[in-house]
């Protein structure tokens, strides 16, 4: 479970500060899929980032279970997303000078895993025939497959998306939010996704959108 | 390997060429001081081998202050005071052969007595054929090692011809030592009968050195005890320390010089790394989103960096054994012209080199990774607008930089008027206000963008404006690319300046100190230095001559005194008025005087070296014990870096025994013909005496000449650091052109032809050649500066003129401009080839 207190970040631009998110609590349960809803510039990135610990809060805590992100050094933050977080992008990420099983063992290397689950992996996302092709050749919609596996493969107990489909046509995107509702439900891992579209409202437990720099429930 | 570790080598791979360039620009900077240390350590070795085979087992040497040693006082100590381990040894240069001549040390030895010392000279050591019996027999006999006796084409018998102390003799050669340890001990020498080498050498009667090992049953003072007067016991091994001494100054200057190209290396890997890094800023996040630390980005940029400065240096180090064997050619011909005579063939590799050439390369390029390493491992995912933040960052700070860069150059400037005699201190005086001129860069782009990019616009339209636009767009690339070209430029400007400073004092110098007609020397193996050869008869036959006005005449002589060498130039001439001592201060008429009423001048090296003023005294060791010897004055001395006691000469035959004279400098009555006087004195010295006569156009000539061949290392180094500077800009524009596609593209789409986007990028080139010429002449008068006045002072002792040509700053200007489009045409091509589409469709 997931748990935000009174959570605030701002950009300073110039002398201006300019505040995205302010007094954030949140709740989120094992298991659950919450999507983050809102335009492009709302905030939903920076929360995201707040949640993998890539960046600090200005106030406030974030709680993974009983570990206080926020308390941790850098080096802590980043052990405990190698270890604990999937992450799974808009323009899909992957290392350009990896191959395809390449980028599927990064994680499980940087986790001392055994490498034999990328096989496994990449037949769930329906890749095995792209094992060693380089990102390049792939479809978006190949290489976000990629991507989801290469967010699963280390077993996390947390998946943040921010805005998996925002660059795939709309048939691609059924597909690929199809594959995240499969494997993600299936495996009953706690799920964060950044959307501005709503075609993949379906999938969520819960809706989440932004106002006056506060998450709130959306109905 | 790991696998973030393989997609660093990939990416390397993709960008063979940046990489590659990056590896030449180490490669080559490391070569250098490699060679330099290889050709430096190859020659002291050498000379040390053919000291050690002089010197043999041979602790201490009993020499005289005046040269030579009577045979008596080998007698007295051998039969009167019983001393077993002592040999006496006649030494002396030799050339020898017939079609192919080679130099020698004739080693003069008394078999009987040689045991102890040489193994070579008995059967024991080598299978010698039995040489050394027919010594005792034959007259003239020589032998030779096996290697020299093929190489003159000699064998057992022969006769050779010989030339010594500018006599010709003929020898025979009755010996060849085979198979005797390390051939190249043997390379520079010639073994005979010590009555032998006394005959060849004219030395009859006398002996040059009497050999000794001092232990616990032969002590030091008891042998100081009894030696007669003038006579002085030394260690054998303060003839190298002598020697390395007299190097000293050369070698540092060497060293430095020598390190200017691996500076420039430093910044070529600064920039190709600085330039990955941002490319790959993207990736990194990636692989920070995943989890990887900060530390273990850091070090895996580092371990990329081990990999490159590993390859190069390796690469530099087999390319230093390469150059090495040439530039040894360059360094001994120039030890040989002005300090002593080395003969080096072999290029010696020591462990310590190999040491040293490792830590060098890895450490600069390590320097040279620290600040990416330190971006690198901060990136974030998601942030893609690094770049212009990096130089919205230098643009932001750059009143700060400067400042930081005024500060840095009057840091450099304490060091260098700090008190110190210390040649390195200087050098490191030096490296503060090299950086200050860097942190003054960004100042100067800035500034001439104000300028350049208005007029450019006027001249060339939209294109000349995105051309000098973008260099202050893509500061933090172009930065370092305008700033090591320009220390490279500027050290051309510096060491230019000061080779034609020096060359220009040292004309000035030979046109008011040789004003005689004729120069009449000794031949010998050592450009600038004259063993006291040529007999007095010589010399009164000349003064007699009618056509003969007056003349100077001297004699040069090495004093060994408490273990340090003195150069001793007795100097005599018939009329005060042709004296050709150019002294300081102005009062000439007086401190002659003083000179010929026994006072002595030292030139302005020894004064440098040795704290020694006008009106000092100093103390030499005569024949008759230790002297002192007040000082008249100083005087200006281009010749040679040793520094000469200036002795009057009848003051000189007072208190040391002479042979003979080193040179003799002859002024003619006006209508006379300097040919036929010179004619004249050669037919007198007959044809068994060699003399040396030479015009004084022809002196100051070949003067000249020696003075150019010292200085062609120091060009060849400074030219290598433009080419790694060469490399280094060609590498940042190929950076530019990689970073630029999208840019170029959209260009292209908008209908830019390709010629245009050559043209855009070549105009680029151009301005940032103009740029770094203008930042690299104020750099290279500076350094100019700190070469002639600090550094050479401290090296040389000497004083010399700035002349500071407008042509070496128009050369400088033109080969910054050069150097920078000839390094745009490839990635001007590479733009010009940009294919619209694909450039829009990458990410
Ligand atoms: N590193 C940053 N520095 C300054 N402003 C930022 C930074 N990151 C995001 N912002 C600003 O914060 C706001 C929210 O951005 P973001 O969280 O990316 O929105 P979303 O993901 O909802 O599109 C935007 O106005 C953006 O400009
Ligand atoms: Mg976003």
């Amino acid at each position: 479970m997931i748990k935000l207190e009174n959570v605030s970040k701002g950009y300073s631009e110039g002398k201006v500060l300019h505040t995205i998110l302010s007094g954030v609590n949140l709740n989120i349960n094992k298991g659950e899929i919450v999507i983050l809803y809102g335009k492009s510039g709302s905030g939903k990135s920076t929360l995201l980032n707040l949640l993998a610990g890539i960046d600090l809060p200005d106030e406030g805590s974030i709680f993974f279970e009983d570990v206080n992100i926020t308390a941790l050094s850098e080096k802590e933050r980043t052990l405990f997303r190698r270890k604990r977080i999937g992450f799974i992008f808009q323009f899909f990420n992957l290392i350009p000078t990896l191959t395809v099983s390449e980028n599927l063992k990064l994680p499980l290397e940087l986790n001392s895993m055994p490498f034999k689950k990328a096989d496994e992996i990449l037949g769930e996302v329906g890749l095995l025939d792209r094992i060693n092709a380089y990102p390049d050749v792939l479809s978006g919609g190949e290489q976000q497959r990629v991507a989801i596996a290469r967010a699963l493969i280390h077993n996390p107990d947390f998946i943040l998306a921010d805005e998996p489909t925002g660059n795939l046509d709309f048939d691609t995107s059924k597909q690929i939010i199809d594959l995240i509702d499969r494997i993600v439900k299936q495996q009953g891992k706690t799920m964060i996704m950044a959307t501005h579209s709503k075609d993949v409202m379906g999938l969520a437990d819960r809706v989440l959108t932004l106002k006056d720099d506060k998450f709130i429930e959306m109905n | 390997m790991k696998i973030i570790h393989r997609s660093s080598l990939r990416y390397i791979f993709k960008h063979k060429l940046q990489f590659g360039l990056s590896i030449l620009g180490i490669a080559i900077g490391v070569a250098i001081i490699a060679a330099i240390d290889i050709a430096n350590i190859s020659t002291s070795k050498a000379f040390n081998l053919s000291l050690n085979s002089v010197t043999g087992k041979a602790t201490h040497r009993i020499i005289s202050t005046s040269g030579s040693i009577p045979d008596s006082v080998y007698s007295f100590l051998r039969i009167q005071k019983g001393l077993k381990d002592i040999a006496p040894v006649v030494e002396d240069n030799i050339t020898i052969g017939d079609s192919t001549k080679k130099s020698f040390v004739l080693l003069g030895v008394d078999v009987f007595a040689e045991k102890p010392f040489r193994d070579y000279t008995s059967s024991s050591g080598s299978d010698n054929k039995n040489g050394f019996k027919e010594f005792l027999t034959a007259k003239n006999t020589i032998v030779l090692s096996a290697e020299n006796a093929k190489l003159l084409k000699k064998s057992i018998g022969d006769t050779i011809n010989a030339s010594i102390r500018g006599i010709k003799k003929k020898v025979v050669l009755s010996g060849i030592i085979n198979n005797y340890g390390n051939p190249s001990q043997l390379e520079n020498l010639i073994i005979s009968d010590i009555a032998t080498a006394q005959e060849l050498t004219g030395k009859r009667g006398t002996i040059d050195v009497i050999d000794i090992i001092i232990n616990e049953n032969l002590k030091e003072d008891y042998v100081k005890n009894i030696l007669p007067a003038g006579l002085e016991l030394q260690r054998s091994s303060s003839r190298s320390d002598i020697a390395e001494q007299m190097l000293s100054a050369f070698n540092v200057n060497l060293n430095a010089l020598s390190m200017l190209a691996l500076i420039v290396g430093v910044f070529l890997i600064y920039n190709t790394m600085t330039f990955s890094v941002v490319q790959r800023k993207k990736i990194l996040g990636i692989y920070r989103s995943l989890g990887v630390t900060e530390n273990e980005i850091y070090r895996l940029i580092i371990s990329e960096v081990l990999l490159i400065g590993f390859i190069g240096t390796v690469l530099g180090f087999l390319l230093a054994i390469l150059i090495s064997k040439n530039l040894l050619v360059l360094i001994s011909r120039t030890i040989n012209d002005l300090y002593f005579i080395v003969s080096v063939t072999e290029i010696e590799v020591t462990p310590f080199i190999v040491l040293k050439t490792l830590i060098v390369g890895i450490a600069a390029s390590l320097l040279s990774a620290l600040k990416p390493a330190r971006e690198a491992s901060q990136s974030k995912p998601g942030i893609s607008i690094v770049r212009s933040n990096q130089e919205s960052k230098i643009l932001g700070n750059i009143y700060k930089l400067s400042v930081y860069g005024i500060i840095s150059g009057l840091l450099g400037a304490a060091i260098l008027m700090l008190p110190s005699k210390n040649v390195w201190l200087s050098y490191v005086g030096v490296l503060p206000v090299i950086i200050g001129f860097a942190l003054m860069s960004p100042l100067v782009i800035k500034v001439s963008d104000k300028i350049l990019t208005p007029l450019s616009g006027k001249l060339f339209g939209i294109a000349g404006r995105i051309s000098s636009r973008s260099i202050i767009q893509n500061i933090s690339r172009t930065n370092t690319a305008i700033f090591s070209l320009s220390i490279a430029v500027a050290a051309t400007v510096g060491v230019g300046t000061m080779i034609s400073s020096f060359r220009e004092t040292v004309v000035t110098w030979l046109e008011n100190g040789l004003k005689a007609d004729i120069y009449v020397s000794a031949p010998s193996l050592i450009s600038n230095s004259n063993d006291p050869i040529i007999p007095y008869y010589i010399r009164d036959s000349i003064i007699n001559m009618k056509e003969v006005r007056n003349i100077n005449y001297y004699s040069e002589f090495k004093l060994f005194q408490d273990g340090k060498l003195i150069n001793i130039l007795a100097s005599g001439f018939t009329d005060p008025s042709s004296k050709d001592f150019r002294l300081q201060g102005n009062d000439d008429e007086k401190v002659i005087s003083k000179f010929q009423n026994g006072e002595v001048l030292v030139t302005e090296p020894y004064a440098y070296k040795n704290n020694i003023k006008a009106g000092n005294v100093i103390q030499l060791k005569t024949d008759e014990g230790y002297k002192d010897f007040k000082v008249a004055g100083i005087y200006y001395d281009y010749s040679s870096d040793k520094g000469f006691v200036s002795i009057e000469y009848s003051v000189f035959k007072k208190y040391w025994k002479s042979n003979g004279l080193s040179g003799i400098a002859v002024y003619l009555k006006n209508d006379k013909d300097a040919e036929t006087v010179r004619n004249k004195i050669s037919s007198f010295a007959g044809s068994d005496v060699e003399l040396i006569i030479r015009s004084n156009k022809f002196l100051r000539e070949s003067s000249i000449q020696i003075f150019d061949r010292t200085f062609i290392v120091a060009k060849v180094l400074q030219l290598l650091s433009v080419v790694v500077a060469f490399i280094g800009i060609l590498s940042s524009l190929m950076s530019l052109q990689l970073e630029r596609n999208k840019e170029m593209g959209i260009l292209r789409a908008v209908g830019f032809l390709p010629s245009q986007l050559f043209k855009i990028s070549t105009l680029q080139s151009i301005l940032m050649g103009l740029i770094s010429g203008l930042l690299s002449l104020p750099l290279g008068a500076l350094l100019a500066y700190i070469l002639v006045f600090i550094i050479n002072k401290r090296s040389f002792g000497w004083t010399m003129q700035l002349s500071l040509e407008p042509r070496v700053l128009v050369e400088a200007m033109v080969l910054a401009i050069v150097a920078a489009v000839l390094a745009g045409i490839y990635p001007g091509y590479e733009i010009s080839k940009i294919s619209p589409s694909a450039a829009l469709r990458e990410e």
